[in-house]
């Protein structure tokens, strides 16, 4: 059974055929080449695989590709306008919360998906957002910060 | 010696590879794919202890697998582990075997075009097991009566003899413990058991592997030891060194989980091998916490003291669970009577140490190798030698800890060195302050339902292993530094960075040193073929060591330079001085005193080469004959509900002696994670076994293998890092060491904020809050 | 092994247009309902399922409504994470806004509704004690010939046992009714777990009704303490129509170990449970109190 399926891709529109078991984070990574979002448990515990649908934060090991046929889906590849940095990426690198990085793709999502909802959050919103991206180097605090100094990055970026 | 003002070293810059990590675009080991490349997968025992007395691939065969068992591979006996010297390195380990030891253990691989059909291919194959009896704890395998988990154990060539499960055993003794013990006043006699962690690193080891036209191969491993992976597959499949060529690849997460060459790496080269093929190999998350773990320890500990604190003797007596194999528990046995009696003075000290087989995930090197085991006995007793003697706990440790000009053997008792910095005494003074240690709750006298608890404990680690004379471990680094046409500069290494930012550390090393600005020093990419031997990047050497040699070399390479200059600028070397510029974005030589006369390194770089003077390149291996110890302190403030028993950390102040601190922001990040991971292992990380099954009782699944979150840990801003002002004379312009150093006094710096809430000193780690509940309990009943 | 990268076996998969469509798929043996997937799917990685068919229902818009009229009903393909952005639940059902908060991440609640969270009928399921003591019913649709048949079962009848519903393999859950609730309510949830993304070692949620200083009702749920979440009636009796009061609440939280029967699992002890289910309850039924009185 292959199931036709129309994604549009950090903007890009692909058609590809899928059969049913196959998982959207394989497809990404092996069909696509988008291999920014990362396998690292598989059952949804650890987000290295989070991407954006419809610009929410989800987790790409836990979907089926034929699922997801006809909507948007966003990727670490695809943040990042004219190769101009998002705001986000460029206060990860600045406030050092960056270590192996093997986790930063999917947390930059879930801290992307955050700021678009909710642009300036405090602490506590940031620390209960990303609980579901495991970092296994940093402690989390440079991300936290990051993703703070990040709204703000962001809010000025906006008033340009 | 003091710090002088550096251009480069103490400031921050964004880490090279950063961009690449933010953008998705850096490529670690699970996401190589190769032309024509097929996906491997490793078929894993369901049984703790069992033999294979048939297997059959024709079905897997059938639909196009290739696939490999026992039969297929080398026998030969080897360790995963060549940090050590041969005669210290007990060889336990076959590619595959007929014989499994833990469940999840490796008995064959398959490979086929795609990860789906390898997946079903290893579903197919047939396997009829013999199972043995298993031995799931220490104590069932020190009364084995059935067949052993190992018959076959070799020390270099030699065979030795396994009784009882005992895989190796260490007896160190100095001074006299009886007569010592006989002149204290005061005695604490504990037993410690502390937990096996799960390194959990975000991506499961994973390896591809190319067979070369050549008879060699090109293999792309999540590892540390690129060099030792390349000797041991050199052994392994009959390869000259000159055709094995291991790629340096960023590893998603490592804490000494690849200290050693884990057997996804030397499987995918078997199964290449045979399918003459690239093969990856990216396992499970399941099969990933099968693979490793921290070593578990239960151990008595006996400190005195006499009453004005000073400590006469200490005997230890250490139990470890090493699971299935040998990763080299003698040099871990090694280590515990070093980590303990380099924390304190002890004249006297008797130490044994057993490291028995379990039918169990096999244990290895996680961040601290020991030393946190070590350090929640050693200080959690100095804390309660300090309550028995009424002696602030600071001033107990001050007054006996291993400092300035003493000798000290962390890495064992091979490893012996003098201690030329120290910044212990700033490092508890300052900590002390930030914390309002002299304000912290008496414990006696809590009340309530919250209780506030302050605690602290100290520790330190070596920065590399290296010694005067060489001992059991292997300890030395190779760099190669080359200035480029344009007055860049090229460093080539075989160091790694796991993240810490050990690679930029030591190009900053080579910056300061040559006198450019930072971005113009490239770290090269790395491959076995063309890097000289580094042994590995582990026990907190980065810096120190490989950063070490990079700077060594890079003074070599600057003397030919200034050679050159000096032919130029018609002056003696010893009168060239280079510096930055950093408006210009390149390095200057001039002559000292005469700073007009000067020409950028650049001009001399094109000028010796039209010349045909040649390039100003060297190349050196460089052991360090020091190790010397990267003190930390770590001052905890916790929350206890003593109605529920769940601990709340409100707040974290890290002190770390690093001597001069190349990177401070990623220095800071070693302490945040360092105490992440600290805290992990004193409140909840732990992996048990099923006895009936030998299964994880996690199932290998991390939704029930717990670690601390982002929710579970304080703000930003109730984490407090500073660093003691002191210079490393040994090390790298000043420095020294952090990384492991990091996390050691950490489990027992939240023991002892829990004490100071509740009144209980925990011996066992973790202390969860069902032990605190009990603890409580106990206490209210008498 | 499970292998939680891929799933190696093929089954079909159809995404329901209507729930008429649904409920013809799921008349086929083995066909699962998928509605947000992240528990279905880690089931058919780590082998505790093979279904043959899969019937998506997530695009299916009858089971997308979302009523707010007095009584609450949610459909079944609802995201928790839309529950959450609606201004009422937050307001005045905070237990059950506190509950879906506590699940997962935001990535899993993305994905996940709460016809799923029922379903999978855990006994530690977080949404499952704010709705019991909601007395929140679902409605059940199944396929009678052509005509799909519906009937609606008070949640407190709907969980058998751990994983096990009344559910029969041709029905599916179309919403979640929530009756409506008093102005003088107040609700809470409480979970103690492990960390903060974790799955509860227990958790409690109380709905009451203040009329002065009196409890004029209440009604205590706990999760992950037996087979399946549950009322905690005993207490419940104790508490109804007395006075709000600390000593009361000390001296009768501990009938709460009457009404759950705790196990030993991964994450805590039967004797842990027990010990912390009166504080657990105390402490939520103290919120709710206060947010009863109007104080939070």
């Amino acid at each position: 059974m292959m199931i036709p399926v129309e994604l549009k891709i950090n903007g890009k529109d692909y058609s590809l055929n899928v059969k049913p078991n196959e998982l959207l984070l394989n497809v990404l990574r092996e069909r696509l080449n988008l291999l920014g979002a990362k396998y690292g448990c598989g059952i949804g515990e650890c987000g290295a695989c989070t991407v954006l649908l419809n610009g929410k934060a989800v987790l790409s090991c836990l979907i089926l590709a034929a699922s997801v046929s006809g909507q948007e889906i966003t990727t670490i590849e695809g943040i990042s306008e004219n190769n101009k940095l998002h705001p986000l990426q460029e206060a990860f690198i600045e406030e050092g919360a960056i270590q192996c990085g093997f986790c930063t793709p999917g947390m930059v999502m879930t801290a992307k998906a955050l700021l678009d909802e909710n642009p300036e959050p405090g602490y506590d919103e940031i620390k209960e957002a990303i609980r579901g991206n495991l970092c296994r180097c940093t402690g989390y605090v440079n991300i936290v910060k990051a993703i703070k100094s990040g709204s703000k990055k962001l809010k000025e970026r906006r008033k340009e | 010696m003091s710090k002088k003002e550096y251009f480069i070293l103490g400031k921050d810059y964004p880490r090279k590879e950063d961009i690449a990590r933010v953008t998705g675009k850096e490529l670690y080991p699970s996401d190589i794919s190769l032309p024509g490349m097929l996906t491997g997968k490793i078929l894993r025992s369901p049984y703790p202890h069992a033999r294979i007395k048939r297997i059959d691939f024709k079905r897997a065969e059938a639909m196009g697998a290739v696939c490999i068992s026992y039969k297929d591979v080398p026998d030969t006996y080897f360790n995963q582990r060549l940090v050590s010297v041969p005669k210290a390195t007990y060889k336990d380990w076959q590619i595959l075997s007929d014989k499994v030891r833990q469940v999840g253990d490796p008995y064959a691989v398959v490979a086929a075009e795609t990860e789906e059909l390898a997946s079903r291919a290893a579903r197919a194959v047939e396997v009829e097991w013999e199972v043995l009896p298993s031995y799931l704890s220490p104590e069932e395998s020190l009364k084995a009566e059935g067949e052993l988990i190992h018959d076959r154990v070799y020390l270099e060539d030699r065979e030795i003899p396994i009784e009882k499960n005992i895989a190796c055993t260490r007896e160190i003794v100095e001074g006299d413990v009886e007569k010592g013990f006989k002149e204290a006043d005061v005695i604490v006699e504990n037993e410690f058991v502390t937990p096996r962690v799960y390194h959990c690193q975000l991506e499961p080891r994973s390896c591809v592997c190319r067979p070369e036209p050549d008879g060699g191969i090109t293999v792309w491993p999540s590892t540390q030891a690129l060099h030792n992976t390349r000797i041991l597959l050199g052994q392994l499949f009959d390869i000259p060194l000159n055709k094995v060529n291991v790629v340096r690849i960023p590893g998603g997460g490592h804490f000494g989980s690849g200290i050693h060459t884990n057997s996804v790496i030397y499987l995918t080269v078997a199964i290449a091998l045979k399918a003459g093929r690239p093969v990856k190999i990216a396992p499970s998350r399941e099969e990933d916490i099968y693979d490793h773990c921290r070593y578990p320890t239960r151990y008595t500990l006996k400190l005195g003291a006499k009453k004005d604190g000073t400590l006469v003797a200490g005997e230890m007596n250490a139990l470890v669970d090493i699971g299935s194999h040998h990763i080299q528990a003698f040099a871990f046995l090694g280590v515990l009577a070093g980590w303990w009696h380099s924390l304190y003075r002890l004249p006297n000290m008797k130490y044994r140490g057993t490291a028995v087989y379990t039918n169990k995930a096999p244990t290895c090197a996680m961040q601290g190798y020991g030393a946190p085991q070590v350090t929640f006995g050693v200080e959690t007793t100095m804390s309660m030698l300090a309550e028995k003697l009424e002696m602030d706990p600071l001033k107990l440790r001050l007054k006996n800890y291993v400092g300035l000009g003493e000798i000290f053997w962390g890495q064992g008792p091979s490893v012996r060195s003098t201690i030329y910095s120290d910044g212990v005494e700033e490092l508890l003074t300052k900590g002390a302050e930030l914390i309002g240690w002299k304000s912290r709750p008496d414990p006696k006298s809590q009340t309530g339902r919250f209780r506030r608890g302050i605690g602290m404990a100290r520790g330190f680690h070596t920065s590399g292993t290296g010694a005067p004379v060489p001992g059991e471990v292997k300890d030395y680094s190779t760099a190669m530094v080359k200035i480029n046409e344009d007055g860049s500069v090229d460093l080539l290494t075989a160091l790694m960075d796991h993240g810490g930012g050990t690679l930029d550390a030591a190009a900053k090393l080579v910056a300061e040193e040559i006198g450019v600005p930072f971005e113009k020093v490239g770290i090269s990419p790395a491959d076995t073929r063309s890097t000289g031997y580094d042994v590995c990047t582990h026990a907190t050497r980065g810096v120190y060591c490989g950063g070490g040699a990079a700077h060594e070399v890079a003074r070599m390479a600057k003397k030919i330079l200034l050679e050159y200059a000096s032919r130029i600028l018609n002056a003696p070397v010893d009168a060239l001085k280079t510096m930055p510029d950093f408006e210009r974005n390149e390095g200057i030589i001039y002559v000292d005193g005469m700073p007009e006369k000067r020409i950028t390194i650049a001009e001399v770089a094109q000028t010796a080469m039209n010349n045909d003077w040649g390039t100003a390149i060297a190349v050196k291996s460089i052991r360090k004959v020091h190790c010397p110890p990267a003190y930390t302190a770590y001052f905890v403030e916790v929350e206890v509900d003593t109605e529920t028993g769940e601990v709340k950390i409100k707040k974290v102040v890290a002190g770390s002696d690093a001597g001069v601190v190349v990177n401070p922001k990623m220095a800071k990040g070693q302490l945040h994670g360092g105490f992440y991971r600290g805290a992990g292992m004193a409140l909840l990380e732990d992996t048990d076994y099923d006895l009936e099954t030998g299964k994880l009782t996690n199932k290998g699944l991390i939704v029930d293998y717990k670690m601390l979150g982002s929710a579970d840990l304080p703000d930003p801003e109730d984490f407090i890092t500073f660093f003691a002002d002191t210079y490393e004379p040994t090390g790298p312009l000043g420095a020294k060491g952090i990384g492991e150093a990091a996390l050691n006094p950490v489990p027992a710096a939240v023991a002892a904020a829990i004490q100071n809430a509740t009144g209980v000193w925990f011996t066992k780690l973790p202390i969860l809050p069902e032990d605190i509940l009990n603890a409580m309990k106990e206490r209210e009943n008498g | 092994m499970a292998d939680t990268k891929i799933i190696d076996y093929e089954f079909s998969y159809n995404k329901a247009a209507h729930l008429n469509d649904a409920l013809r798929h799921l008349q086929e043996k083995g066909t699962r309902i998928l509605a947000g997937g992240t528990d279905l799917i880690v089931r058919i990685k780590t082998d505790v399922e093979k279904p043959t068919g899969i019937i998506d229902i997530s695009d299916v818009e009858e089971l997308q409504s979302f009523v707010i009229d007095g009584k609450v009903e949610i459909g079944a393909a609802v995201k928790l994470s839309s529950i959450l952005k609606v201004p009422v639940i937050r307001e005045r059902y905070m237990g059950l806004y506190e509950a879906i908060d506590s699940i997962g991440a935001v990535q899993i609640r993305n994905l996940a509704t709460l016809a799923g969270n029922l379903c999978n009928a855990s006994p530690g399921a977080d949404s499952a004690p704010p709705l019991l003591t909601l007395e929140a019913s679902v409605e059940v649709a199944s396929l009678e010939g052509e005509n799909v048949e519906k009937r609606v079962v008070p949640l407190r009848e709907f969980f058998t046992g751990p994983g096990k519903t009344i559910l029969k393999s041709d029905e599916l859950v179309t919403k979640i009714i929530i009756p409506s609730i008093d102005s003088d309510s107040g609700s809470a949830f409480k979970k103690i777990s492990r960390v903060k993304l974790d799955i509860a070692k227990i958790s409690c949620a109380v709905y009451l009704v203040a009329e002065g200083q009196i409890m004029r009702d209440i009604r205590i749920a706990v999760g992950a303490a037996s087979a399946k979440p549950k009322r905690a009636e005993s207490l419940e009796r104790e508490l109804k129509g007395k006075k709000f009061e600390q000593g009361l609440l000390e001296e009768k939280a501990n009938l709460i170990n009457k009404d759950i029967s705790p196990i030993t699992d991964i994450r805590s002890t039967e004797e842990y449970r027990r010990n912390v289910a009166p504080v657990l309850v105390r402490d939520t039924i103290e919120l709710a109190w206060k947010r009863a009185k109007g104080a939070e």
